[in-house]
Formats: C-alpha cells, sequence, structure tokens
C-alpha cells in the first residue's frame, strides 16, 4: 500500500479540519507558537544583491537605485534601462541613450575627461555661383579639395581661403564624374565620354580619351585600390563595371569589362581585401583582382554577391577597420512617394573562404519616412556617400526632427558600433539637399545641391543641443520615487554664459519628442560652482523617468559646456508584503475536538510537496489571521526540530512568501498557473529588462 | 441507566476521551456477522482527508468491543480488508453505520476489564448491607439465594421478641439446602437475617450496579480508578492533561503532572475510597458484645 496523495481537494470547513493555510491547493496545518510566530512584513520589491562587481553602470542597491551616466559612447537607440543583462549581469547597453540632437558623444581622447559636448555648427564656405543644381560633386586628397560646376572643375588647397586656386573650364561639355585619390591623383569624365587625368603635384587636366571612344556611354567613375573603375550606362538595359587601365606615364586607355548587371550601380569603394559595388538591383558585389598563371597585373574579377533584404536597395557604402557601413533605401509608399525608408547596416567583409561577400550584417538603425538626399530611384548626378575617418563613419540623413526641411551628419563609432545624430545642417529651403560629404583635413564638407554652395563644419558650437536618456525602469516593474538628481559639468564657467539644463519626464513616450508637455526643468547650471551634489526631485514618481540634458554654448558660440556626469536616484515606490508561515511537517494530524494522530511519513510528504512548490507562484490563503495574498513562495527553510511548551515534539518548516495581498471578494479570481498572469499575482519584478507596464 | 456501560461512557468523556481529543473515528457502511471470515468492512467518507492514510496494514479498528485488523485497503471503494478478532478480542457481529474507531488509545475491551476490576476491587473496604427474611429447613439452617452475601451482621427472629443472642454465618454449601446456607444458633422457622454483600463481577456492559452490589455514591471511586489503570504509561497530549487537570481541580484534587497524573488519580481513588471506608464505619459499626449490668448485680 502506497502512500496516499495529500488533500488537494477544496474543503468546506478548513479550520474545523486544523488547516491553517493554503497554498495553492495544497492544505497545510500550521505550527504557531509565542516561539514561532507568523511574520508578515514588506520588503524591496528586487531582491538584495552583493555589489560586488559593480561599476557605476550598475544599479547599486545601497539606498535606492542610482542611474549614473558619464560614457555615452555607446550611441543612441536605447528606449529602456536595462535592457537584458549581459551573461556577465552587467548591461551591456550602460554607455548606450535613446536619442540626441547636436551633441558630439564621441569617445573622449586619452587624457581628456570623458564628457559630451555641444556639436559644432555648419557654415557656407563657398558660393560656386552656378545654376542650382550645377554643383555636383566633391572630392579630396589629402592636400587639394575639388568641385565640379557644370563645366568646370575647381580646386582649392586651404580651409582659409574660400577662393579656388585652380578652376578649368570644359565648356561646351559638363563634368559628369569625378574621382581622385588621396595622392592627389585625379581623373574625370565629361558628359560626352571624354576622360582627362591630373598627375600628382600638378593642376593640369590633361585628355585621356578622347570623344571618338568606346567610353561615350560612361557616366561614372572611381579611383580603388590606384586603378580607375568606370560605370558604363546601359545598352539594351545593360550596365557593366569596368577597369579602365590607367598609367599616368603611358596614358594607355584600356576599358576592361568585368561585370555586368541589369541596375545602376551607387558607389564603389576599397574594403582591403574586396572591392565593394552597391547595385540598384539590391546587391554587394565583391570583387578581387586575381592574378592569372602569366603573373600579369592581376584582372579585377567578380567573387561574390550579397544579397541585401527585401526591396532594399544598397546606395552608399563605407568601409573602416575592417568594418563596412551600408545605406539602404526603399521607397516609404508607393512608387510615387518622394520620401523613403533608409536602413543602415554594420557588416564586415568575409574571407576568400566566403567569396569576400558583406555578412553579419545587422541592423542598426532606420529612418522612417526619411527623405534620404541622393537615392531617387534613377540615375542622376548625386553622389551619395559614406565617408570614413581612422574610427568613424559619416553620412547624410534628411529627416524631420525640428522641422522637415533639414540634414544631419551621423555617426557611427566603428569601436562601440554606436550612431549618433551628430551635427545639424539647418537647411533653409525645402527641396535644398545635402549632397556629396567629404572629409577633407580633419573638416567634413559637403555641397548644397540646389543653391551650388559648399558648406563645412565651422568652429562654433550649435546654439544649443539635446540629449535623452531611455526611459530608467531599473527592471522594476512597478511605481518608483525618483528622489535625486545629479548634473556635474565641466567648462561651464570658462566659456562664460553657457549653460546645463535638466529635464525629466515620467511619461515613457516623452522619449519621443524632445519638446514633449511633460518634460520638467528640474536643474540649470550655469557656473562651475554648480551642480555635483545631489539635487533632491520632489514628488517625482512613476514606473520610467526619462531625463533630458539641454546644452547651450555662451553666447558667441565659441566655447561649448562639457556635461561629465548625470545621476538620477529612485527608490522603489511598491514594496512586497513577505508572510513567514511556521508549516507543521511532522507525523501529526491535529484537528479541533479530537485526539492528535500520528501518520507515519506524513510530515516527510508536506516536506517534499513543498519544496517542490519552491519558487513558484501561487494563491496563499491563511486562516487566522485571515490572509489572502498572490505571489511567489521565496524560500523556504528547512525543517526544524520544535519543542514547544507543552512539551510534544514536532517538526517546522518555515515558509517564506512573497507577494501581494488580495483584495476581499478576488479569492476566487483565478489567474491562470501556466503562462501568464504573474503580474496579476501582485508580483513586482518580471524579469530584468522587460518594459514596465505603464 | 446504571449500567456498567453507563460508568463507561462517563468515563470515556470525563476522563479518557475529553471532548477536545475525540478518537479518530468514521462509521461502517455494512454489517459484520459474528463470523471471522466476514471481514470485507467499508467505510463512509472520511471527514478529515488525511484519516484515510491511517488505513494501513496493521492498524487496529475497533468495533464496539471488537480490534479488527487492516490487512488491505482500497481507496477507491474504501473497502478494508480486516483480520477479525485481533489481540484475542471476542468476534462480535457488528450493524451497518457502526463507529468504527481507528487506532483506539483505549480499547473499550480493556476499559471494560478495568472498571470490572475496580468495581470487584472495592470489597472488602466498601461492600452494601442487605436485610433478608429466611426460613429454616432444618434446625439453624436456612438457604440464602443471594451469591453476593459473605457474612451475616444479625440475626433475629420474626417477632424480635426474644432475649438470645443469635448469630450465624455463612456457608457456601450445606447439604440441608443443597447449597448456599445460613447457619444459626437457634430458631426454627421464619427468621431475618441482615447479611454484608461483596461487590459482583461484571460479565457484560449491560449489567446494572444493583446486580453488581455497587452503590452509587462509589461509581465515582470505579471511574477514578479505572482511569488511573489505563492512564498509566500513556504519551497524553497537552490539551488532554489539561482537561484530566481540571476534571480533578474541580473535585479539589490536585493533580499532579503529566508523568504522574496516572499516580494521583489512584491516590484520589485511595482518598475516595478512605472517605467512603470511614462512612462506613460509622454506619456499620462492628458489633460490641455487652453483658446486662442486671445479671452482674445478681
Amino acid at each position: 500500500m502506497t502512500f496516499g496523495p495529500l488533500p488537494t481537494a477544496s474543503q468546506d470547513r478548513p479550520r474545523g479540519l486544523g488547516y491553517g493555510a493554503r497554498l495553492g491547493d495544497l492544505w497545510l496545518r500550521l505550527a504557531v507558537s509565542d516561539d514561532e510566530p507568523l511574520r508578515t512584513y514588506t520588503q524591496d520589491s528586487i531582491a538584495q544583491r552583493q555589489a560586488d562587481q559593480s561599476n557605476v553602470y550598475e544599479n547599486v542597491l545601497d539606498i535606492g537605485f542610482d542611474f549614473a551616466r558619464f560614457d555615452l559612447s555607446g550611441g543612441e537607440g536605447l528606449d529602456y534601462f536595462p535592457r537584458p543583462l549581459r551573461e556577465d549581469q552587467r548591461p551591456g547597453d550602460a554607455i548606450r541613450y535613446f536619442d540626441s540632437y547636436n551633441i558630439d558623444t564621441s569617445r573622449h581622447r586619452p587624457g581628456d575627461a570623458t564628457s559630451i559636448k555641444l556639436s559644432h555648427i555648419t557654415e557656407q564656405w563657398w558660393d560656386s555661383a552656378e545654376a542650382a543644381g550645377d554643383l555636383r560633386f566633391l572630392a579630396a586628397s589629402n592636400t587639394h579639395l575639388y568641385a565640379t560646376g557644370g563645366t568646370e572643375i575647381h580646386r582649392f588647397d586651404s580651409w582659409s581661403d574660400s577662393v579656388p586656386d585652380t578652376s578649368t573650364d570644359f565648356t561646351p561639355q559638363i563634368v559628369e564624374s569625378l574621382a581622385i585619390d588621396s595622392a592627389d591623383n585625379g581623373i574625370l569624365l565629361l558628359d560626352n565620354g571624354a576622360v582627362y587625368k591630373k598627375e600628382v603635384g600638378s593642376a593640369t587636366w590633361t585628355v585621356l580619351v578622347n570623344t571618338a571612344s568606346a567610353l561615350d556611354d560612361a557616366y561614372r567613375l572611381w579611383i580603388v585600390k590606384s586603378r580607375v573603375i568606370m560605370a558604363k550606362a546601359p545598352t539594351n538595359g545593360v550596365y557593366s563595371l569596368g577597369e579602365l587601365t590607367w598609367d599616368p606615364g603611358t596614358l594607355a586607355t584600356t576599358y576592361a569589362e568585368f561585370d555586368t548587371f541589369k541596375a545602376d550601380v551607387f558607389s564603389v569603394i576599397d574594403a582591403d581585401t574586396a572591392i565593394l559595388a552597391v547595385t540598384g538591383d539590391g546587391k554587394i558585389r565583391s570583387y578581387v583582382p586575381q592574378a592569372d598563371a602569366a603573373g600579369d597585373v592581376p584582372a579585377i574579377t567578380l567573387r561574390g554577391i550579397s544579397d541585401i533584404p527585401g526591396t532594399e536597395i544598397p546606395y552608399a557604402i563605407g568601409h573602416s577597420l575592417g568594418r563596412v557601413l551600408v545605406l539602404t533605401a526603399v521607397r516609404s509608399a508607393s512608387d510615387a512617394s518622394t520620401t523613403h525608408d533608409i536602413r543602415a547596416y554594420s557588416g564586415v567583409v568575409l574571407d576568400e573562404r566566403f567569396d569576400f561577400i558583406v555578412g553579419e550584417l545587422e541592423l542598426l538603425k532606420e529612418w522612417i519616412g526619411a527623405a534620404e538626399t541622393a537615392y531617387e530611384g534613377t540615375l542622376n548626378h548625386q553622389q551619395p556617400q559614406v565617408v570614413s575617418d581612422r574610427d568613424t563613419f559619416y553620412w547624410l540623413i534628411r529627416e524631420g526632427v525640428t522641422d522637415t526641411t533639414e540634414t544631419n551628419i551621423w555617426r557611427q563609432d566603428v569601436v562601440t558600433k554606436g550612431i549618433s545624430r551628430y551635427i545639424n545642417d539647418p537647411v533653409p529651403i525645402t527641396d535644398l539637399r545635402a549632397n556629396s560629404l567629404v572629409i577633407w583635413k580633419n573638416r567634413l564638407a559637403w555641397t548644397w545641391l540646389t543653391d551650388a554652395t559648399v558648406r563645412r563644419v565651422a568652429d562654433n558650437y550649435q546654439a544649443s543641443g539635446w540629449l535623452i536618456s531611455p526611459n530608467i525602469n531599473f527592471g522594476l516593474n512597478t511605481e518608483i520615487n525618483w528622489v535625486a538628481n545629479t548634473l556635474h559639468a565641466i567648462d561651464v564657467a570658462n566659456t562664460g554664459d553657457a549653460q546645463i539644463e535638466l529635464w525629466v519626464s515620467t511619461d515613457p513616450t516623452a522619449i519621443n519628442d524632445w519638446e514633449h508637455v511633460s518634460w520638467t526643468l528640474v536643474e540649470r547650471i550655469n557656473n562651475q560652482f554648480e551642480g555635483g551634489i545631489e539635487n533632491p526631485l520632489l514628488e517625482v514618481s512613476g514606473a520610467t523617468l526619462a531625463y533630458q540634458v539641454r546644452m547651450y554654448p555662451n553666447q558667441s558660440g565659441a566655447g561649448t559646456p562639457q556635461l561629465t556626469r548625470t545621476a538620477i536616484r529612485g527608490l522603489p515606490a511598491h514594496r512586497d508584503f513577505i508572510v513567514e508561515i511556521p508549516i507543521s511537517v511532522s507525523d501529526s494530524i491535529e484537528v479541533p475536538g479530537r485526539r492528535r494522530q500520528l501518520i507515519s511519513g506524513y510530515g516527510n510528504e508536506v516536506h517534499k510537496a513543498l519544496l517542490a512548490m519552491q519558487g513558484g507562484h501561487y494563491e496563499l490563503q491563511v486562516m487566522q489571521p485571515p490572509l489572502n495574498m498572490r505571489g511567489v513562495i521565496d524560500a523556504i527553510l528547512e525543517p526544524v526540530p520544535y519543542i514547544s511548551d507543552r512539551g510534544s515534539v514536532g517538526k517546522v518548516m518555515m515558509v517564506r512568501f512573497r507577494g501581494n495581498y488580495v483584495p476581499a471578494g478576488q479569492q476566487s479570481f483565478i489567474t491562470g498557473s501556466e503562462t501568464m498572469g504573474l503580474g496579476l499575482l501582485g508580483v513586482a519584478i518580471l524579469g530584468i529588462g522587460q518594459p514596465g507596464v505603464t | 441507566m446504571s449500567t456498567v456501560a453507563a460508568l463507561i461512557g462517563r468515563l470515556n468523556r470525563t476522563i479518557l476521551y475529553p471532548p477536545d481529543a475525540q478518537p479518530i473515528l468514521a462509521f461502517s457502511t455494512n454489517a459484520l456477522t459474528a463470523v471471522a471470515g466476514d471481514d470485507q468492512l467499508t467505510i463512509s467518507a472520511f471527514a478529515v482527508p488525511e484519516d484515510e492514510q491511517l488505513l494501513r496494514i496493521g492498524t487496529l479498528l475497533e468495533a464496539d468491543q471488537e480490534l479488527m485488523r487492516v490487512i488491505s485497503y482500497v481507496p477507491a471503494t474504501r473497502t478494508v480488508t480486516v483480520e477479525r478478532g485481533a489481540d484475542d478480542t471476542t468476534i462480535a457481529q457488528h450493524d451497518a453505520s457502526s463507529k468504527i474507531i481507528f487506532d483506539p488509545l483505549f480499547p473499550r475491551g480493556d476499559v471494560f476489564v478495568a472498571v470490572s476490576e475496580n468495581i470487584t476491587s472495592l470489597f472488602p473496604r466498601l461492600y452494601t448491607v442487605k436485610v433478608e427474611t429466611v426460613t429454616t429447613v432444618a434446625p439453624g439452617i436456612a438457604g440464602i439465594e443471594d451469591p453476593l452475601a459473605v457474612s451475616i451482621e444479625s440475626v433475629w427472629d420474626d417477632a424480635r421478641s426474644n432475649t438470645v443472642d443469635y448469630h450465624g454465618e455463612i456457608v457456601d454449601y450445606h447439604p440441608a439446602t443443597g447449597g448456599r446456607a445460613v447457619v444459626t444458633n437457634a430458631h426454627l422457622g421464619v427468621m431475618w437475617v441482615r447479611y454484608r454483600r461483596r461487590l459482583g463481577t461484571a460479565t457484560a456492559e449491560t449489567d446494572t450496579y444493583v446486580a453488581l452490589g455497587l452503590d452509587t455514591q462509589w461509581v465515582n471511586i470505579v471511574r477514578v480508578g479505572a482511569a488511573a489503570d489505563l492512564l498509566v504509561g500513556r504519551d497524553l497530549s497537552g490539551t488532554h492533561i489539561n482537561h484530566i487537570s481540571q476534571v480533578l481541580e474541580a473535585e479539589v484534587v490536585r493533580p499532579g503532572t503529566k508523568t504522574s497524573i496516572a499516580l494521583r488519580l489512584a491516590q484520589y481513588r485511595d482518598l475516595l475510597l478512605d472517605r467512603f471506608g470511614k462512612e462506613m464505619s460509622a454506619e456499620y459499626r462492628p458489633k460490641v458484645q455487652m453483658q446486662s449490668w442486671r445479671n452482674n448485680i445478681v
């Protein structure tokens, strides 16, 4: 005969049968006495832990939770903090934030303070006086900047002088494409197919191919690995890429076609191991120079093709430090739509085993409904580019943050992979488009296509900038009392009347709008003696809190304050109720009005059943005092023999139950015990990283 | 009803099974005959779910004075196969809806024996006295039917008119009567005898106090004495002891602690015995032989 089941059916008169509590559907007899009372108290909602590996990024349970940040080089896009923890239990996203505007979050250089600053302002540097749309290309070598405008090409030799040192006029032909390598070798294509070249140290363009050549349908040029790549317009709908064999000494001109496809080609770059081209058929093509047996100059050969998902068309590509950044576009709505959904992907060039294709593509960001400057789905003379300097990619995105006409320069830190909105360029006319981004002498420059001017990053700082943190919830799905903030900055006094403001909002949707009505100013510092200490927040309470830093330069715009640290402290407003119940796990069956009966092994069965319930979520009903709770069995203390004053020996097991009281009348409200419904059990924490229920 | 069963009932209620220490019981749903082979007992639904766990091999069940031992149990039908007449108890007939007590702490058969023994042992300290007329069948010989009669207190003739000092004895057998007889020193015909009666030995719970020669005021002595016998060496719960303590304190007796409570009950019994013994001494003084003063003068 085996031991029968424990009593789990519903009981009409549980107290009459000696039961003192019910956990789930298991009825239990208590061993409450003066020595082992039933205890109830409240406790912090989050489990206490040792902060033995803590750093400033972590939630440290000391007095509340501290959200402190000084390094935000991880870039934007983090909407809730914390996101799921890394395997070592540290937040992997501690250097990220949600959004910014005109804020420079670059990694600090060795020796400098870690801080965020205002971005630089932009300015018009040179007016070409060309007709609208005629200032087409910028290209830069290490020494000179070139701009093509209509029939002319202009050369500049210094940022300090915005007058071309030389200009060459090819009237009546229009300069259709231009390529310059870093050593200052140059090649350009006229609209009649004539090709001109320029050698290092010379400002003179000499003809390379005349109009009678077969190159009159060529339309774009690149210099990659000291070789000239030329794209030819379609013949019977077929585009081609070929190499223009180019030796500055011999002036040999042979066009060797190495790939054909039925789509436009937008950009060709050198990605170290391969030459990459993005084409309008949604592909990234990988070419490598391959030597033949005769030991000739290695021929550029197609090796692999990467496919971009869906209907997205890659229109710009960049390479730096082994990483590739790809921009794709797809029309937002119909073919007639003028706005596009732009996406940025990060990837790498795989090795020869994978035919050098671009792999490990990871979506960095989407700009839905953005009107990207360059890609219009048709062949035109715009030149969208991803440029890089050492460890940062830059590109232009036309998007509406404050109004619909502006263009922003975005950047990606190759080390942290974080992307951020870097510099705003306030385009004054709706269809005025920034184009042809280049880096020349450590400074970004681009054109305004419509009014044919060259613009650049200036020395002064933007008039204002803001940075919005993620919604901080410390992984709690509960109300938090936000008690204090800290704001610490340097260079405030040095820059005179610069200032920094801290705004907070408990509305989780406010992070999408820097001007949301819920933003409340809580601290402003405008001299170096302010800030750095905790500023109390009064009556700020919410499941989440986001903060917004607004920064202003001094009145001349020449100095920016540097924000070195922000911190927010919160205390959980919610506390769990804890009940510690001494449960009898002896073999004694005690029922009121009846003598005690021992059932050998019964206590062990109860003990085993309780152990199996540890960590599970249950409804708890205590008969006296009357308690109804839902929650989890937090801990079970192993049974200990207990000798009461009356002399009987019993075994007592302490069960610690954590949860919330169930309002009267809801005792029979079943929330389910299998999958969902945990939130209804009164448990505050659903796990680190879950967005809060608001 | 002044029967042994009533006395056992009172003993159970007041000391052995006080209100807050009732035995665990269920009810049979079938009748059992007084035949050892009739061993299928069906139990009613359990009020306390855990009680079902008690139906294991070897568990003793009690119905009336019979003990039955569990051999197997089928939970689905609540059918118990039992060994009838366990521990040499008498196999008896039990009606349906009989009380089935689980693991009885004080088997009713034991309680009956304890009560019976405590009644019997009241004699010779306590006894009853009865007066009857007997008729001699031979000179000085008269039959007496009362089996509890043990000795003659006094004898007198029917008219109680003479001055002869009659006396007599009771013998268990006399040839003249062919049984128990009163043997006196005189008289022929009807005479009166006053004799002592010992306490009878109960043989059934239906025996009455009168039949056993038990004065109703001695019932408490029997109750306490039987309780003392039964409680010796038992592990009693705190509530049980509290209850007995209060019962005894109500009778102005200090009950002592758990371990000595049976001894205290025994002392109480002796105290009661002493008390009633003294009362008996006052009521039934031994006969004192006195000479007539006038005879002495002559």
